[in-house]
């Protein structure tokens, strides 16, 4: 029977390269729409605004008020459509602005327009003594929910220009071999037609590994998977787009589809959004907490070896009712399922360092650790993972718990 | 028809993997035996060739001896998420009919299961 084919020879190398090129485009690209869309939103009519300040005043005479209406892909748009004349010295000028933002979706908004300048009333308009042609109805703050639009598009620009140049790209995400297939391609690996001779393929990933094991083999001060202070950036960035886009379409929404009836249909995103903006000041308050400190006598711990382990912690540790460490060890599975990309984990090994609630102990202390031998070493592939880490836990009363991730190294058994 | 035979299934890590690729009525320029590993389960698949043994102009009728130290890294293990699973592949070029054989690469020559760790009993394979 014909097995199916299993070899997937790429070099990581190119696809790495690739994929931080690309990630760079993407948020450069979200980034250059952001910002212009933050100039032509907000600075610009602002700029304009701050301008007319100082322009001149001058009686005008509706000529038409009508709404115009225009059907897209998002349903239809109702845009008020005043046309005005007013005379500076000898000269008849007509214009057509209303205001510095220069558009609106909202057919309760276009008809306060036009119920405000009917056809043939009169009225008050207000031009650039610089240029007489430019003139506008409503003088007034072009402040308004819109203005929060671009914000979201900036920062998430901004945090995947910061992901690809840092080097945060995760190769994990990506396009799964088609269904059936385990292989994604072949890599021709050369032949020797001379002596037959064994060929050893690309072993990149088992020396990186192997690096990787020989730079952590030395007494280390771990670093927490996640810092406290890019969590509280990313709940900020998180709850700053989802409210900022909740707020910018929420008003229009709840007038296109039909009044303040619609309601209950948002409310789940509302709700959304005030937990992400609960979770942020959650974040934020956890900055206060003690600050946890581990030191490891090795990095890299072979399977079956025993390794010192020691923790400080300081700042109001007396706060802390109860206090774990622990060594953890995560299996992780990364797969497609339609357009969404999720990891799954599962933890597969628990070892207690240690768990008190005395003060003094939590402050300082050491303790040593053997991992088993028949566990799994550390493991990395672009989809599946086996990982390690000591993870600490401290219980606090009415606020937010101590919860950190220190990540390391078990190596494989040392061969005799 | 395809077949792998080895001396045994289950290798600790450097120990040398020798085993025998029988094959007939297969027209073939070149054939490539590879010892790879392979993760199966939740995850999208990941793959990597760890030795290749090349064998030029092969016969419709033949074989073709193959010698591989075994990898010290990574075992062949079985989590709830993850499986991987090391295997001799066969290729033949042109056409690309292929056959496998799994193996077990661990220290305990038993594949390593991630949610039976520690249990008693397990002990070095000596």
């Amino acid at each position: 029977m014909k097995a199916e084919q299993i070899s997937n020879a790429h070099s990581n190398q190119g696809a790495r390269g690739c994929l931080r090129v690309g990630t760079f485009l993407f948020g450069l690209f979200f980034l250059a729409a952001g910002l212009f869309a933050f100039w032509l939103i907000v600075i610009n009519p602002l700029m304009r605004w701050n301008r007319a300040k100082s322009w001149s005043q001058a009686d005008c005479k509706i000529l038409s008020s009508k709404i115009q209406k225009r059907r897209d892909d998002d349903g239809i748009r109702y845009k008020a459509k005043i046309e005005y004349q007013y005379q500076v010295g000898r000269t008849k000028h007509q214009g057509d602005q209303i205001d510095f933002m220069g558009f609106s979706d909202s057919q309760k908004v276009a008809r306060k327009f036009i119920k405000r300048w009917p056809a043939g009333s009169e009225s008050i308009c207000y031009f650039d003594p610089d240029n007489h042609a430019d003139a506008v109805l409503i003088r007034s703050s072009p402040l308004s929910f819109w203005m929060l639009f671009p914000l979201p598009f900036i920062a998430i620009g901004s945090v995947v220009i910061y992901l690809a140049v840092a080097g945060k790209v995760n190769l994990n995400r990506r396009t799964p071999a088609p269904s059936g297939s385990i292989a994604a391609s072949y890599h021709e690996s050369g032949f020797d037609s001379a002596n037959n001779a064994d060929n050893n393929a690309d072993n990149n990933a088992d020396n990186d590994a192997d690096n990787e094991d020989k730079k952590w083999s030395e007494p280390q001060r771990l670093a927490p998977k996640i810092t406290k202070i890019q969590k509280l950036i990313f709940a900020g960035l998180i709850a700053v787009f989802w409210n900022g886009m909740v707020g910018a379409f929420f008003p229009a929404m709840i007038a296109g589809f039909g009044g303040w009836l619609a309601l209950p249909i948002f409310i789940p995103f509302v709700l959304a959004g005030l937990g992400l903006i609960a979770y942020f000041f959650h974040t934020l308050l956890s900055l206060f907490n003690p600050k946890v400190e581990i030191a490891m006598s090795s990095g890299a711990v072979a399977l079956g070896d025993s390794v010192d382990i020691a923790w400080k912690l300081t700042g109001k540790v007396n706060r802390i009712k109860k206090l774990k460490i622990s060594i953890v060890g995560t299996e992780s599975a990364t797969y497609v399922r339609g357009t969404d990309t999720r990891t799954d984990a599962e933890e597969f090994s628990r070892l207690e360092v240690v768990s008190t609630d005395s003060s003094e102990k939590m402050e300082f202390g050491e303790q040593t650790i053997t991992i088993p031998f028949d566990s799994m070493h550390t493991f990395k592939a672009n989809n599946n993972e086996v990982a390690w880490s000591i993870e600490v836990d401290g219980d606090i009363p009415m606020w937010p718990d101590v919860s950190e991730s220190f990540s390391f190294r078990v190596k494989p058994v040392p061969q005799a | 028809m395809i077949t792998i035979s080895s001396e045994k299934n289950e290798y600790q890590p450097g120990e040398e993997i020798r085993g025998v690729v029988k094959w007939n009525g297969f027209e073939s320029d070149r054939l490539e035996i590879r010892l790879i590993w392979f993760t199966e389960g939740k995850g999208t698949s990941d793959s990597h060739i760890f030795a290749t043994r090349s064998v030029e102009k092969a016969s419709p009728n033949g074989e073709a001896g193959f010698s591989f130290a075994a990898p010290h890294r990574p075992y062949s293990f079985s989590g709830k998420l993850i499986s991987l699973t090391w295997t001799i592949e066969v290729l033949f070029y042109p056409g690309k009919n292929t056959e496998r054989h799994d193996l077990v690469v661990a220290p305990t020559g038993a594949e390593v299961l991630l949610h039976g760790v520690g249990s008693a009993g397990n002990k070095l394979a000596k």
